[in-house]
């Protein structure tokens, strides 16, 4: 028996060296349509769903995004798997990537759907060669948010699926995304009201009172999770008509019944800019009359507030109020980031290295380019690429290494579109906030019923000719082009 | 185990009722039966694995002889040439006997697999490849290729189908 099996396993084996060899250097992974059509015994044995479900969902949690999608939709059986709460815990622990969503919003109208960018696909792809090529991307991967006043109730949903955009007076605006959930605020005042997760559709209501009607103008907000407590958080800086000279902090942790104050907000924050959530806090730069340009940040863990000054050279006279919008916050790999856009011919990425330490501001790169408007990094790219939104319009990845551009225009119904970056999750929303005040509603937008691509809102990227060179660029360059 | 003592030999009997006889040092690598090795070992007992084949355990034993350099070559052989279902079984048989390093390596290989399948444009694709039928009501399998004809590969549609509730 053992011989019949030692001279098995070395016949085997052998074979498949000699045959390895062979193949090495031409592909690793052997396409797998081809493995199945093969003649082997695998039609009367062992499937992928003979494995045990731990170890399915082990390997379904591996995937990238858009492979967990597709499993999806094989069968019952992977659709559970991927439901599973064990699921949602391994792919929470295995990182995964920070994944982009574009909201297309102008001042006047925003839109419910949220248009996910396979970056992977569209970034490997190399650029088109010949300078009147125009490449076409369609975004077909969309998910959609909750519409205000109508969680529920059937005929809201079907305004919603006919016209996907909305009147600013009627849609939500997106907060800030933290662990994968979105908090969500009303139009106008900008109230905090849904926490949502885009992925699964599932959404919760904040509760409102009758006084929420009656604030003096638009409400800062933030939305956060506290590590030690295992609580999500929500703040908003509100003024009351009865003393409309002093701005109130109230936090509602999530699943609990109401807000709460938490007393003044200490830094008067004026116009709050760039609202950027890290690691459990949330920074604005704040805009006041008086005092140069900082960054306000409130710790939603501790629930209290701090200052962080902005990289040196922001002291000085020409950074200040005015030209606050030529710059922006954001967070690029996983430091908090500013980006400074002040100058005429190029822009600083500014990283600080040591998070809450101002020493240790960093001048990351300083990219060339005539633009005059703003480019806001958006996330490092796997080759090392920086991704920035340009102009609220186009998609940008920039090499720092060989200098060059990759412009890639979105084309949809509405011109101007927000980035939100996103690390998706798959954690029922009941588990992932906890608490007793939960009524979880889901998202049940269809798509059936004779609707065409057309009736939904459709996103192409648009990229064309070369890439161009930072270093070379005449000057302007960025108007002629994508017209 | 003691040098001193001689190698004992723990003796299995497969799926396909064949005996196998493999050495104490490899059977104290298969978490479920290290605690039984020395009673199988003092009576003679033959363990049953009604779900391991002689081939897929040919396979284990010669993962858990190897050292660890020389698995990494091993693991890369048998991820060219090896089909799917040789690979659940060998995850199938891992998991039962509990080789650790052998079950994260094999999944790590078939969720290589399963992207490569997610590639594919159309379902029934990615089904016939992994050799599964659908069990979705005919309603929605209707609904999946109508938004595949309008909206073209699937992996694309996907996105959308899955919020868009109709599965739930």
């Amino acid at each position: 028996m053992t011989f019949f099996f030692h001279y098995f396993i070395l016949n085997h084996l052998s074979r498949k060296i000699s045959r390895r060899s062979k193949r090495r250097g031409r592909r690793s992974v052997r396409p797998l349509s081809q493995t199945t059509k093969e003649p082997s015994a695998a039609a009367s044995c062992t499937t992928i769903l003979d494995l045990p479900g731990p170890i399915l969902i082990d390997i379904l949690s591996r995937l990238p995004f858009k492979s967990i999608l597709v499993s999806r939709c094989i069968c019952t059986t992977w659709r559970m798997l991927v439901s599973d709460p064990l699921f949602a815990s391994m792919h929470r622990s295995r990182a995964p990537a920070l994944e982009l969503l574009l909201h297309p919003k102008s001042v006047s109208c925003a839109s419910t759907t949220l248009h996910w960018v396979d970056l992977d696909c569209i970034f490997k792809t190399a650029p088109p060669v010949d300078r009147n090529e125009r490449r076409k991307t369609r975004l077909n991967s969309k998910f959609y948010l909750p519409l205000p006043g109508c969680n529920i109730e059937k005929k809201c949903l079907n305004v919603n699926t006919s016209s996907s955009r909305s009147s600013f007076m009627d849609c939500y605006g997106i907060v800030n995304s933290c662990n994968g959930l979105l908090c969500l605020s009303e139009p106008i005042y900008n109230n905090p009201h849904i926490i949502c997760n885009p992925v699964t559709g599932e959404h919760i209501s904040i509760p409102r009172s009758e006084e929420d009607d009656m604030f003096c103008g638009p409400v800062i907000s933030g939305f956060g999770y506290c590590r030690r407590s295992n609580k999500y958080k929500v703040l908003r800086l509100v003024c009351q008509p009865e003393n409309m000279y002093q701005t109130m902090a109230e936090v509602y942790t999530v699943g609990t019944a109401s807000w709460r104050s938490i007393g003044c907000e200490p830094f008067d924050l004026g116009l709050s800019l760039f609202t950027t959530y890290l690691n459990g806090v949330v920074h604005w730069v704040s805009d006041t009359a008086n005092s140069p340009a900082v960054i306000v940040a409130f710790n939603f863990e501790e629930e209290q507030f701090s200052l962080i000054s902005l990289p040196p050279h922001f002291g000085e006279t020409h950074k200040e109020k005015e030209n606050l919008h030529y710059m922006n916050m954001g967070v690029l790999g996983g430091c908090l980031s500013v980006c400074d856009a002040t100058f005429w011919d190029h822009f600083d990425i500014w990283v600080m290295k040591e998070y809450g330490d101002p020493t240790s501001w960093t001048k990351e790169h300083v990219i060339c380019a005539h633009s005059g408007c703003l480019h806001r990094p958006i996330k490092f790219l796997e080759n090392g690429d920086i991704l920035m939104i340009y102009n609220k319009a186009e998609l940008v990845a920039y090499s720092p290494v060989e200098g060059y551009f990759r412009y890639l225009k979105i084309d949809g119904v509405l011109a101007v579109f927000e980035a939100i970056t996103h690390v998706p999750s798959f954690v029922p929303l009941a588990d992932a906030v906890g608490g007793d005040h939960l009524n979880v509603h889901t998202i049940k937008a269809s798509c059936s019923e004779g609707e065409s691509s057309e009736g939904t809102e459709t996103l192409f990227l648009v990229e064309q000719g070369k890439p161009r060179s930072a270093s070379k660029s005449t000057s302007f360059w960025a108007v002629d082009d994508g017209e | 185990m003691s040098s001193s003592k001689k190698s004992r030999i723990v003796k299995f009997k497969t799926s396909d009722d064949k005996t196998f006889e493999v050495e104490e040092a490899v059977a104290v690598q298969f978490e479920t039966i290290k605690s039984m090795i020395d009673y199988v070992c003092a009576n003679d007992c033959t363990i049953p694995l009604p779900n391991v084949n002689a081939k897929t355990l040919a396979m284990v034993v010669e993962w858990c002889k190897k050292h660890a350099d020389e698995r990494d070559q091993l693991m890369e052989v048998d991820v060219d040439e090896a089909p799917g279902a040789v690979l659940y079984d060998l995850l199938v048989a891992a998991t039962y006997l509990r080789v650790e390093d052998l079950i994260h390596r094999v999944s790590q290989r078939v969720s290589k697999m399963v992207i490569e399948i997610g590639k594919l444009p159309e379902e029934e694709d990615v089904r016939k490849t992994i050799n599964i039928k659908s069990d979705f009501p005919p309603q929605v399998e209707e609904e999946l290729r109508k938004l595949r004809r309008t909206l073209g590969p699937l992996s694309d549609v996907l996105v959308l189908f899955v919020s868009s509730g109709l599965l739930e």
